[in-house]
């Protein structure tokens, strides 16, 4: 089986990395070992990296890592109606939470034998969610390839999780980012969301 | 741009990630293998609740599969909606599932009012609101905090938690409704909803002693005053039992109206009387009554004078009524309640009036009722409702079949102890003058023992004031004592804009000390929606909504009936039920020290919801075993009955003589679950009387109703005593310095309408620059915040919600067959006139001499200077000379309100130009009704 160990590592890493970003506001802490990631995906002369870098120098950084989660709390949290859902049945389904679109997300998360922890309270197609599923499927499937005689095993994990990323990844992770990019014209979310479809991308 | 392949550089930067991941599962965790096989196999699970996204309630059917809601129907066990669920009902789902939901608590981060709010925990947000309750107790006693529970629906666990905090100070809904309207039931009978004998089905004993389902409608003239129950729908059986009595009983429908409502679209008659004018008809309609009654005459035995041996007062009453005969009106030159004055006062013609008079006094049975837009909303709508309770007294339609009935004291009782009024009669100690005074908590009410001594149902339009000047109480233990308001507690509901002007709210809400803090230390919103009361808010807590939650309903049958509000999911997202949101916050005043808050008295005593159902239901019905046909003819008449409905029909039961009591198995949660939801015991008419076999005639059964003599009551025994309680006092309240009153009345009495310049002679001078009324009515689906739902945002509504906006982008639900469920969110151009907004209903006439036509701009300004903007709906729907507008359908500045929100410059709020200094003047009721405006076209 043609698998990079460290490509598995990586692609666990990031689906970890953005899990992480979408569950809870960062901290500064976070934030600020974030920036130095989020700008290494682009050229350093990139029109979205000086800007960021201009921001920082404006504000100093510690200004400018509040602006970065009172933005957050702006585009993902207000009470009402937020900038951005994180939620994908808003996006795929009715407009509502908790559609069939969520159920059928929980349908692969139990054939991978999981259920969300707050079952029937979070609705369980948050953004959260699906990439902390994305990142356990790639992990299960970096512990395998390390064993012999697991071939049949791994092969079932790809399948789930490439049946995953089409049916429901690809399906409105792009779209989520157009989102955020429609929503805010702060570089560092512009980065994430460039790097967040870029993970979907086929 | 980059690819996937530039950006997934995975050895590099994938290394990098790995630092700012969070090792392990957060969100999801293994599932065990039965747990597995359940959630694989999920069947629909069918629950009985009540519903909530309108005040009718209504019992429902809900279906679940895979812990979601997915149907909605009525529930045909409960007679109250009898199986019918409207498209508001129906919509829950849209509302139970919206996005827009406050989803998590909030801090606030900027000002009050800037929107800008961060998530917190509940730790966060109920460790704030305690330390802050705690310091405020400290510094200013308990009695400073205010908690409004706004809708009366399920807010017993706020009330107990407040109650046991200390203060009495804990409001609902009701006193910004239509207080004025309950005024004459609660004097006369100890009531206050006097609706029509419309409830089918009834269940009813039979002569064998069977109970049968009677769909029977007995009713032969329904006349509605200022009551729109197709739209304004409280009373759910009045909507489809209108009809139905008309097709199935030949019974004639009255609506007296100045607008062309659709209840009155369907009427025999409509009378679009001039507004604030209702007592007018009611006062002329009595004396053509009282002039033309014959007992001789078959056609005019208008009067039952049985009522007589069931009342006391009548004579004094009578001679109170007929002292305005010999009197002029300044205003008409004409002897008081004349019928060529009652004319001249509501603009219906004399013949007409004589007409309507003849119809109802020779017409039985017959039920007035009046509704919120007719006395409610008018500064002197006490002297409407005791008219209009009169009037169905006297002419033998109380509680008769097919008459009127007075809900309040019909339906099944509930709360019990669980809603903590116990508290309230602990004693506390309060420095007055320099002296130590000892009383209950409840002697601190900011309004009854201070501006406002007779209004029972509290007093929610005076806040702003409170809030700048703070309390002085005037009656009572504690008079002289003065505190100030430092902390607001909002459940539910949106004072900000509903309760008066929304100006003077906000100025109180914003006002700051020299410190630059805020005079109101603490305002506190818990709800489901995010409307613009808890924009200006310290802390929001997000509240289950109603489907996720367990209580009761609350609702006005004809007879007790109970219905479980099941909960029928769990909470949604981080929510919460009132029970854990009260033994939250209970537990954490505890734990700094509050020794008025007990482990058993909350979290110790309700561990579950159905702990606190379970107590709410323990003096279920509590209603009489009283009237015709008797309900438990084995059980003793006049007996107070409690008890589930099996229990007592099979004659389980316990007698207590000395209480007069028969208590049979309590309901329970458990019980009503077996029962789809549903408690409901049987129907009886004429429960004032009783048989007096010796002397063969029926005699008062001294029970029902609910007044101190237990009769019906003309000679207002609650006056009495709380003038006792004013005369003790300080000086007669403001109000009734308003009126020139030295005493309450003791019977009938009459006072004009505010802000009327065809009646009250302080405001003729307005009449020819300012030459409309305005006056206000309910949409039903867009009540309060429901027009959040986007296919309730787009239905028409009696020419006061049209589709008049603006072109605008919204996102919105669209259909896309190419899409998996057909559906897809997405922003959308709405072109101009394809959404509803507020707007302004004017007759055509009015609208052609202003050169106005449908969808016009105007402006309307009141003479208190304020005006709004609106777009015009012309019709003949409306009297000449009158205006209306929605409650709540315009201005609204909350984006949680969805595509509604996008049109707040341009349509009205009607609040806006009320008067907030003008509040009725014994129940401090906003009189939402009484204005005047110019309008001009923009």
């Amino acid at each position: 089986m043609d698998l990079s160990i460290q490509d598995l590592k990586a692609q666990t890493n990031f689906y970890n990395f953005f899990s992480t970003f979408f569950r809870e506001k960062p901290s500064d802490e976070w934030l600020k070992f974030a920036l130095e990631l989020v700008t290494s995906w682009d050229e350093t002369s990139s029109p979205l990296n000086q800007q960021l870098l201009e921001n920082v120098q404006k504000s100093g950084l510690d200004n400018y890592l509040n602006s970065l989660t009172q933005e957050y709390e702006r585009l993902f949290f207000a009470p009402g109606h937020v900038p951005v859902n994180l939620y994908e049945s808003v996006y795929c389904g009715s407009g509502l939470l908790m559609q069939e679109t969520t159920i059928n997300v929980r349908q692969h998360y139990l054939r991978a034998g999981l259920v969300v922890k707050s079952l029937y309270s979070i609705p369980d197609d948050h953004v959260s969610t699906e990439l902390e599923f994305m990142q356990f499927l790639s992990q299960r499937i970096l512990e395998l390839v390390q064993q012999d005689g697991v071939e049949e095993d791994i092969k079932e994990i790809m399948v789930w999780r490439s049946e995953f990323i089409s049916e429901h990844l690809q399906q409105w992770i792009p779209t989520l980012a157009e989102t955020m990019r429609a929503n805010s014209t702060e570089p560092f979310f512009l980065l994430i969301s460039i790097g967040l479809e870029s993970l979907v991308e086929e | 741009m980059m690819n996937r392949r530039s950006f997934l550089k995975w050895t590099g930067a994938g290394a990098a990630a790995a630092t700012l991941g969070t090792a392990g599962l957060f969100q999801l965790r293994p599932v065990n293998a039965d747990e597995l096989e359940s959630l694989k196999n999920q069947g629909i699970d069918i629950k009985y609740t009540a519903d909530v996204m309108c005040p009718s309630e209504c019992g429902l059917e809900m279906w679940v599969k895979d812990g979601r809601l997915t149907k909605i129907y009525g529930n045909k066990a409960v007679p109250f909606n009898d199986g019918t669920c409207c498209a508001k009902g129906a919509s829950g789902i849209q509302l139970v599932y919206s996005p827009d939901r406050i989803k998590y608590p909030m801090i606030r981060e900027g000002e009050r009012g800037e929107g800008k709010f961060r998530k917190a925990t509940w730790d966060e947000a109920i460790d704030y609101i305690g330390k802050k309750l705690t310091k405020i107790k400290k510094e200013h006693g308990a009695e400073s905090v205010i908690m409004d529970a706004g809708d009366v629906t399920d807010r017993d666990q706020y009330w107990r938690l407040f109650f046991a905090f200390g203060t009495p100070n804990v409001f609902e809904h009701g006193s910004i409704c239509d207080t004025p309207r309950r005024h004459g039931p609660k004097l006369m009978l100890g009531g206050k909803r006097i609706e029509p004998d419309l409830m089918r089905p009834v269940l009813v004993r039979q002569p064998d002693g069977s109970l049968k389902k009677d769909m029977t409608y007995k009713n032969k003239l329904i006349i509605y005053v200022g009551w729109n129950p197709f739209v304004a729908t409280r009373i759910n059986y009045e909507s489809r039992g209108t009809l139905a009595a008309k097709v199935d009983n030949g019974c004639k429908i009255v609506v007296v109206d100045p607008s062309l409502t659709n209840t009155a679209s369907q009427a025999d008659l409509w009378l679009p009387i001039r507004p604030g004018t209702d007592g007018e008809l009611f006062a002329g309609m009595l004396r053509y009554i009282l002039e033309n009654d014959n007992p001789n005459s078959l056609d005019r035995r208008y009067i039952d004078w049985g009522f007589k041996k069931y009342s006391e007062g009548w004579d004094e009453y009578l001679d109170a009524f007929k002292s305005w005969w010999t009197k002029t009106d300044p205003m008409t030159n004409l002897p008081y309640f004349s019928v060529e004055w009652t004319a001249v006062r509501t603009g219906i013609s004399k013949e007409q009036i004589i007409e309507l008079s003849h119809m109802f006094g020779s017409t039985k049975p017959a039920a007035l009722v009046c509704g919120m837009q007719s006395p409610g909303h008018h500064y002197n709508g006490y002297v409407a409702s005791i008219l209009m309770t009169t009037l169905n007294v006297i002419t033998g339609n109380f509680d008769v079949p097919g008459g009127a009935i007075d809900t309040e004291i019909t339906k099944s009782d509930k709360g019990g102890s669980a809603t903590g009024k116990d508290f309230k009669k602990k004693k506390v100690k309060r420095t007055v003058n320099g002296t130590e005074v000892e009383g209950e908590i409840e002697k601190l009410h900011m309004d009854s023992y201070g501006d406002w001594p007779v209004a029972w149902d509290d007093v929610i339009g005076d806040f702003p004031k409170l809030f700048k000047e703070g309390v002085s109480l005037k009656y009572g233990n504690f008079k002289g004592y003065k505190y100030p308001i430092k902390a607001y507690i909002q459940r539910t509901g949106n004072a900000v804009l509903t309760g008066s002007a929304p100006y003077r709210w906000i100025e109180a809400i914003t006002a700051k000390d020299s410190s630059g803090e805020y005079k109101l230390p603490l305002m506190v919103t818990v709800d489901t929606l995010y409307l613009e009361s808890a924009v200006y808010s310290d802390v929001i807590l997000p509240e289950a909504s109603y489907a996720e939650r367990m209580s009761l309903s609350d609702i006005y049958p004809s007879h007790p009936v109970l219905y479980l509000r099941d909960q029928v999911i769990k909470p949604l997202h981080e929510s919460k039920t009132p029970t854990d949101i009260m033994n939250l916050l209970a537990k954490k005043l505890y734990d700094l020290g509050d020794k008025d808050i007990q482990p058993n008295d909350f979290w110790g005593k309700y561990k579950s919801q159905e702990d606190f159902v379970n107590e709410m239901l323990k003096p279920a019905p509590g209603r009489y075993n009283v009237g015709q046909p008797l309900p438990y003819p084995k059980l003793p008449e006049g007996y107070k009955l409690i008890g589930t409905p099996d229990s007592l029909e099979s004659g389980q039961v316990t007698i207590d003589n000395e209480k007069k009591e028969a208590k049979g198995v309590p309901v329970t949660v458990e019980w009503l679950r077996k029962n789809k939801g549903v408690a409901v015991w049987p129907m009886s008419w004429y429960r004032y009387r009783k048989s007096d076999a010796t002397n063969g005639e029926y005699v008062a059964n001294k029970v029902f109703p609910n007044t101190k003599s237990k009769l019906v009551e003309f000679k207002f025994s609650m006056y009495a005593d709380l003038d006792k309680k004013i005369q003790e006092g300080l000086g007669v309240s403001s109000g009734m310095k308003e009126l020139g009153w030295e005493h309450l009345p003791s019977t009938f009495y009459w006072f004009e309408t505010n802000w009327n310049p065809n009646t009250n002679p302080k405001y003729k001078k307005y009449a020819n620059e300012y030459p409309f009324q305005l006056i206000v009515g309910r949409v039903h689906q867009a009540m309060s915040g429901t027009q959040m739902i986007p296919w309730l945002a787009q239905t028409p509504c009696e020419g006061i919600y049209m589709p008049l906006n603006n072109a605008f982008e919204h996102e919105i639900l669209d259909a896309n067959p190419a899409k998996k469920e057909g559906f897809e969110l997405k922003v959308k151009k709405f072109k101009a006139n394809t959404w509803c907004v507020g707007t302004l209903l004017m007759h055509s006439q009015d609208a052609a001499k202003l050169g106005l036509k449908t969808g016009d701009m105007i402006e309307i300004e009141n003479p208190l200077k304020r005006s709004v903007k609106s777009k015009v709906f012309v019709s003949e729907g409306i009297r000449p000379g009158v205006v209306k507008m929605g409650f709540g359908t315009g201005g609204r500045f909350s984006p949680g309100l969805g595509g509604t929100y996008k049109q707040k410059d341009y349509t009205p709020s009607h609040n806006m130009l009320v008067d907030p200094d003008s509040l009725s003047p014994l129940m401090g009721m906003p009189t939402y009704a009484d204005m005047i405006v110019k309008i001009k076209k923009l």
